[in-house]
């Protein structure tokens, strides 16, 4: 199949966009696990148990995640320079957001040595930080193709 | 007036074959980003090494026989731990030739999931007029004595100042919080001896499991040197005069640390070194190759009037910029996830961490730059010499 | 001179005891068979490769007792050369190829200026931020002609100018030529083409390395 540079690399970009959404996705639960104390929940006052922060956080990392594999997909299939820079635009969104969930969004628990504040925060802030270079990395090299 | 410069030539060349610009630059990267990051493990570990030895202000550590162990793991990782001693040990500490000050000091590990406690942490009771490890702090800090029920918090104990800590069932208020040493100090609770002894005889009612502690005991004597003499010295001349008693020096502290995580830097230095020979060969083949290549290309620039060392300092210049930017990408990496990662590796390790100066990771990013940077200089240098003196029409011609 | 090419197990002699002279703003044509020595023969006169006898003097001195820098300077300032391949330098534009020849040795001259004015002149104008492989053959010969005169040199060698061109394109590269000649330059050029004869003030043919003047035989 002949395939244009330009297309190869909105592919290219794609693929990474793919995995590391998977990456996401995936990091919370089995690469760093966030608390795992008494099964990711915390004991109140009152005697009762309540999923902590950072329970919250890997869960919405799940659903982040997944909305970047789609992204990434999206990215893939796409030809014309709107549609890619627009999904430029909305990975390096998700990207910001993945990065800011386990930090100012929802947050982790409060204690420094926690699991989930020395292996798990700064993994999924690294991660939504690589997210927003691919994007600005696509929404450049969308330049060169052609319009709708 | 000139055309087209040799930087400017150099990254059209680069941008034009992006496929190998990146392939070279990411090897080379990685090699750079491991390079740096050991360097930083190695110049955080001395760094916390040296703050927390200062911030802990003794030459000398003495305590009980066969702590040292405990205490060193407690000093540097923060694992709490408890041990008792005579108070009688400080009195004849003080009278050994070269000691010029003492100080005794409990360590006390708090309850571990216990409703009288609020964590499982160290504490610390010092001597307020002898002491010399948290005394120089309260008092350019806090500028003021510390009250009964008050304590010092190191800086990974989350409880902000004013907040409240319970230990043994007793209620203490947090006036301060220490600067970070990348010690276990770090994880310290720092509380007035008295009150400590205070604590130990109300735990029996307000506490899950009574702390047994008389008020003749100590866990510790930190001791400083006079000037005149060398720590190793008094502690040998400690050991011989005090019995039951174990001598930690801060060197010895270092050393042990040291020992710990040389047998590691080794191995990861080696590592690198094997890795870096192998991207220095990887990018001399591919330079090789691509001087081969571009054959006819050398060729029409010698006709245009290209000098031969005007094709060697293109090629040098080529290979420059090809590692600079990938020493780049490894510094900028490395440091990336050091900075992110450094509480964790420093826990998986079991080493104290602080991140480096300013002035410290400036040189280490030069020094990683310039060993990017020289290999690439090293990798294009024989394709470079090779390039520079091939006859123009040899060059045209074969390449055709 | 002479110039044999080692191939190892054989030795080819591609040109063989020529003697010839070169005057000011001759108009020189050598037609020939492939593989004839036409190619080398040009490439001996630039300087591209040593001959294995003889000598070539330019202006009255041995370029071979030149050093490189001296030699290189020669052949940026002194001489133009339009190869029969595509001599562009791929990575670079069409406006980067010509500013080429002004980056080696320090010029006088408004090189962007007179990048634009040549392009003109060969009718390149639009291309100018074009790749070489985004451009056709007579695109590509056009650029090379345009970079070969960039320093306006005393001596112009072609070898193939009008190689694979339709008949149009190769009509207006030889007025090119013509003109260029007319300006002074003197033009060594190599081709099979007979629409270039009428203007060549003197015409070889080259035939097994040797070279033999039509009217005249020239040793």
């Amino acid at each position: 199949m002949i395939m244009s540079k330009n297309s190869m690399t909105s592919r290219v970009l794609g693929v990474f966009a793919v995995a590391l959404g998977l990456i996401v996705a995936v990091v919370p639960h089995y690469v760093f696990p966030v608390c795992q104390y008494s099964g990711m929940l915390v004991q109140t006052m009152a005697g009762t148990y309540i999923p902590m922060r950072c329970y919250w956080t890997a869960t919405a990392e799940v659903g982040l995640g997944a909305v970047i594999v789609v992204t990434g997909l999206l990215l893939f299939v796409s030809r014309h320079i709107e549609t890619r820079m627009a999904l430029g635009f909305v990975l390096g969104a998700l990207g910001a957001v993945a990065a800011l969930v386990p930090t100012y969004l929802i947050g982790v628990c409060a204690n420094p040595m926690h699991p989930c504040r020395i292996a798990t925060q700064p993994a999924l802030v690294l991660l939504g930080m690589v997210t927003v270079i691919f994007a600005i990395i696509a929404i450049a090299t969308a330049r060169g193709a052609p319009r709708e | 007036m000139k055309g087209l410069g040799l930087l400017q030539l150099s990254r059209q060349n680069l941008r034009r074959r992006l496929f190998r610009t990146l392939a070279v630059a990411t090897c080379l990267g990685l090699v750079t980003g491991i390079l740096f990051s050991e360097s930083l493990i190695a110049e955080g570990v001395q760094r916390s090494l040296q703050v927390g030895i200062a911030r802990l202000g003794a030459d000398i550590l003495v305590v009980p026989y066969g702590q040292e162990m405990p205490v060193q793991t407690s000093l540097l990782t923060g694992e709490p731990t408890s041990f008792y001693m005579n108070r009688s040990v400080e009195r004849q500490i003080a009278v050994v030739l070269g000691v010029e000050r003492t100080s005794s000091q409990l360590f006390i590990a708090s309850l571990q999931r216990a409703s009288c406690c609020s964590g499982f942490f160290q504490l610390i009771a010092f001597e307020p007029q002898s002491d010399f490890t948290i005394t120089p702090w309260l008092k350019s800090n806090l500028k003021r004595p510390l009250g009964s029920d008050e304590v010092i918090v190191g800086s990974k104990i989350f409880t902000p100042e004013g907040g409240e800590l319970l230990f043994y069932g007793h209620r203490f208020t947090v006036a301060g919080k220490l600067e970070p040493t990348g010690m276990g100090l770090d994880a310290a609770v720092f509380i007035p001896i008295q009150t400590a002894y205070l604590m130990a005889a109300e735990s029996i009612v307000k506490a899950e499991r009574p702390l047994a502690i008389k008020p003749d005991q100590i866990s510790a004597v930190l001791v400083k040197v006079d000037s005149a003499t060398l720590p190793d010295i008094v502690a040998s001349r400690i050991t011989r005069n005090v019995e039951h008693v174990s001598v930690i020096t801060s060197v010895r502290l270092v050393k042990s640390v040291g020992e710990h995580l040389s047998g590691l830097i080794q191995s990861l230095f080696l590592l690198t070194g094997t890795l870096w020979a192998v991207s220095t060969l990887l990018v001399g083949t591919i330079f090789s190759m691509t001087m081969n290549e571009r054959r006819r290309e050398i060729g029409l620039l010698r006709a245009i009037g290209a000098t031969g060392r005007f094709i060697f300092k293109m090629v040098i210049t080529e290979a420059a910029l090809l590692t600079f930017i990938g020493g780049l990408l490894g510094v900028v990496g490395g440091g990336a996830i050091m900075f992110s990662f450094s509480l964790l590796i420093s826990k998986s390790l079991e080493v104290p961490y602080l991140w480096p100066t300013f002035v410290q990771v400036s040189e280490m990013i030069a020094i990683s730059m310039a060993i990017a940077i020289l290999t690439g200089l090293l990798a294009s240098l024989y394709p470079a010499v090779v390039a520079s003196r091939m006859e123009p029409l040899y060059a045209i011609r074969s390449g055709e | 001179m002479t110039k044999i090419y080692d191939c190892g197990h054989y030795q080819v002699a591609a040109v063989k005891n020529i003697d010839l002279e070169v005057r000011k703003k001759h108009f020189v044509l050598i037609a020939g068979r492939s593989g004839s020595g036409k190619t080398t023969l040009l490439s001996l006169i630039g300087g591209l490769t040593r001959p294995t006898s003889g000598y070539i003097l330019f202006e009255g001195s041995d370029i071979w007792a030149l050093d490189d820098r001296s030699l290189s300077r020669m052949r940026n300032r002194r001489i133009g050369f339009i190869f029969q391949f595509a001599s562009l330098i791929p990575t670079l534009t069409v406006n980067d190829n010509l500013k080429l020849a002004a980056s080696f040795h320090e010029v006088d001259y408004d090189v962007g200026g007179r990048a634009k004015d040549l392009l003109a002149l060969v009718g390149m104008s639009e291309k100018a931020e074009a790749y070489p492989n985004q451009l056709s053959g007579g695109q590509l010969k056009r650029v090379a002609i345009a970079r070969a005169l960039m320093n306006s040199p005393d001596l112009i060698l072609a070898d193939e100018p009008t190689g694979d061109l339709d008949e149009e394109t190769e009509k207006e590269i030889v007025q090119i030529l013509k003109k260029t000649n007319e300006d002074g330059a003197t033009v060594v050029l190599v081709s099979h083409s007979p629409d270039i004869a009428p203007f060549a003030t003197r015409r070889f043919r080259m035939s097994h390395g040797i070279l033999t003047e039509e009217d005249e035989v020239v040793r």
